[in-house]
């Protein structure tokens, strides 16, 4: 255990960390980007307050928004960017190390995928109060619960990722594929998966609307909602560890594995 | 001890069968290194897949002190592998947190490695560079930290595939006295591929001769110079791979 956590350490403290000081013009101003798009979201919606909406409706909506930007990036992370990983990794040469890592390669981009999930979280944890202050427009959110929500999100999400990242181990290269599967899955948002239907026992789709009722509709869940909400994800990351190991071994009997 | 019993590659395709490594056997101690030789397509590399997991092998098994490699958690702790070149490194990383980095991913603790780390830069001669990006370092320097990032780990088995490509004289032999100096203080086994004659022969315990996946022999280099009366390892080496040719036609 105490070397998974070392695992995990490290790869937010070198990949991401290190990658803000290697690369830091483009992340300052992937950050500006992010900034200026919620200051525009902010502005857009609030031009309508009182004219045709009420208050209330608009502050709703605003952090209806702000979420469902925030899943996005979520989802993109787990899915295209573990693909990405892969990908990359194996063109130049550094998947090899994650191949023969004693701890398997699914911990490997699952530590890369918590990192840069932590990354982004920071990230709009920092530039959504301070895209409030600019526009002077404030909404409240309940940190502590978003967290506690987002936590069976990431880990539906990963599960699709490791399926998607377990077949790039076979055909190379699959970030177009996963661009279409990213807005499938996106897809899945907005299904009536809460109150509780057939569409909740999909992934990610009862997570994401779940947050959106919770933080911006202010609706109470019970505790069996709660439960339900991680056992889904953990169904889900469990089954995406299984089948990625399952193609890994594909890709092993294929002779496909590490370089091309 | 690295056994090796019976190990073939068979690759079925929409062709047919293709053998990549016909039933190799080898018993490897504490301390060899062995080389792997053989034209290219000839099975050298997958050898070094297979022993490193990448492969499944079709038949045979192959252990380390009787640890299979299906136990792969508990056999890859023993394991560490470089492929051709200087690919293995990070790139937006610099050279000495590249060492700390794949320290890292193994789960060991930087605290603990960090003398060992010190210790490679200054024997690869890397100390004056640990702040630079791999990208400011010549040909050379990349390669020597890639083999570096590899030995670092610390793992009893070291596969390196073409660990001299395109590196000048003088840092081959420098690659060459580090590997020397790793089995001599370290007892470790090292399996290597390549095409330079000159360092096989100064560094080979035993050479391994492959061509289209069949094993042709396995000789110490000096038991090789014998048999075909040569005293340069390159003759020895064309010359017994032509006696074998023109015996087979």
């Amino acid at each position: 255990m105490k070397e998974r956590i070392r695992i995990l350490i490290t790869e937010i403290k070198f990949i991401f960390i290190r990658m803000i000081t290697s690369y830091r013009f483009d992340w300052i101003a992937g950050n500006i980007n992010l900034l200026l798009g919620l200051i525009f979201l902010y502005l857009g919606i609030n031009s309508f307050r009182d004219e045709v909406v009420s208050s209330n409706v608009i502050d709703s909506k605003t952090i209806k928004m702000i979420i469902g930007l925030y899943i996005f990036v979520v989802i993109q992370e787990g899915l295209v960017g573990m693909v990405s990983k892969v990908s990359e990794g194996k063109a130049y040469g550094t998947f090899e190390q994650i191949i023969v890592n004693p701890y398997g390669s699914w911990f490997i981009l699952f530590a890369k995928a918590v990192g840069g999930s932590i990354i982004s979280f920071i990230s709009i944890t920092i530039f959504a109060p301070l895209a409030m202050v600019i526009t002077g427009k404030y909404f409240s959110v309940n940190l502590f619960k978003l967290i506690l929500l987002l936590i069976p999100l990431l880990f539906s999400v990963f599960g699709i990722g490791f399926i998607l990242a377990g077949l790039t181990l076979i055909y190379k290269r699959l970030q177009s594929f996963a661009y279409l599967i990213q807005f499938f899955v996106l897809s899945l948002m907005v299904l009536p998966s809460y109150p509780f239907s057939v569409y909740s026992l999909l992934p990610i789709a009862p997570q994401s609307l779940v947050i959106n009722k919770v933080i911006a509709s202010n609706v109470a869940i019970s505790y069996k909602w709660w439960i339900y909400l991680y056992l889904n994800a953990f169904v889900y990351f469990f089954s995406g560890i299984k089948i990625y190991n399952y193609l890994e071994e594909i890709a092993r009997e294929k002779g496909v594995l590490g370089h091309y | 001890m690295l056994s090796i019993k019976n190990i073939s590659k068979i690759y079925k395709t929409s062709k047919g069968n293709v053998v990549a490594l016909k039933d190799l056997s080898l018993e490897i101690d504490e301390g060899e290194v062995i080389c792997l030789l053989g034209p290219n397509g000839a099975g050298k590399t997958t050898t070094i897949k297979l022993i490193g997991t990448f492969v499944n092998p079709t038949t045979g098994t192959i252990s380390y002190n009787n640890i299979s490699i299906t136990q792969r958690s508990k056999y890859l702790k023993n394991i560490s592998v470089l492929f051709e070149g200087n690919r293995s490194v990070i790139w937006s990383l610099k050279v000495e947190e590249n060492l700390e980095y794949f320290c890292g991913i193994r789960g060991l603790r930087l605290k603990d490695v960090k003398e060992r780390i010190i210790k490679y830069m200054k024997i690869f001669g890397l100390e004056e560079y640990k702040g630079k990006f791999v990208n400011e370092l010549s040909r050379g320097n990349q390669q020597k930290l890639a083999v570096a990032s590899v030995l670092v780990l610390g793992t009893p088995v070291v596969l390196l595939d073409e660990p001299t490509l395109g590196l000048d004289f003088e840092t081959s032999d420098n690659l060459m006295n580090i590997i020397k100096k790793e089995v001599d203080d370290n007892k470790k086994i090292f399996i290597i591929t390549s095409h330079d004659a000159d360092f096989i022969d100064k560094i080979a315990s035993r050479i391994v001769i492959i061509d289209k996946g069949e094993v042709k022999g396995i000789f110490k280099v000096e038991e090789l110079k014998s048999i075909t009366k040569e005293e340069n390892f390159k003759n020895a080496y064309l010359k017994y791979i032509k006696n074998k040719y023109e015996r087979k036609n």
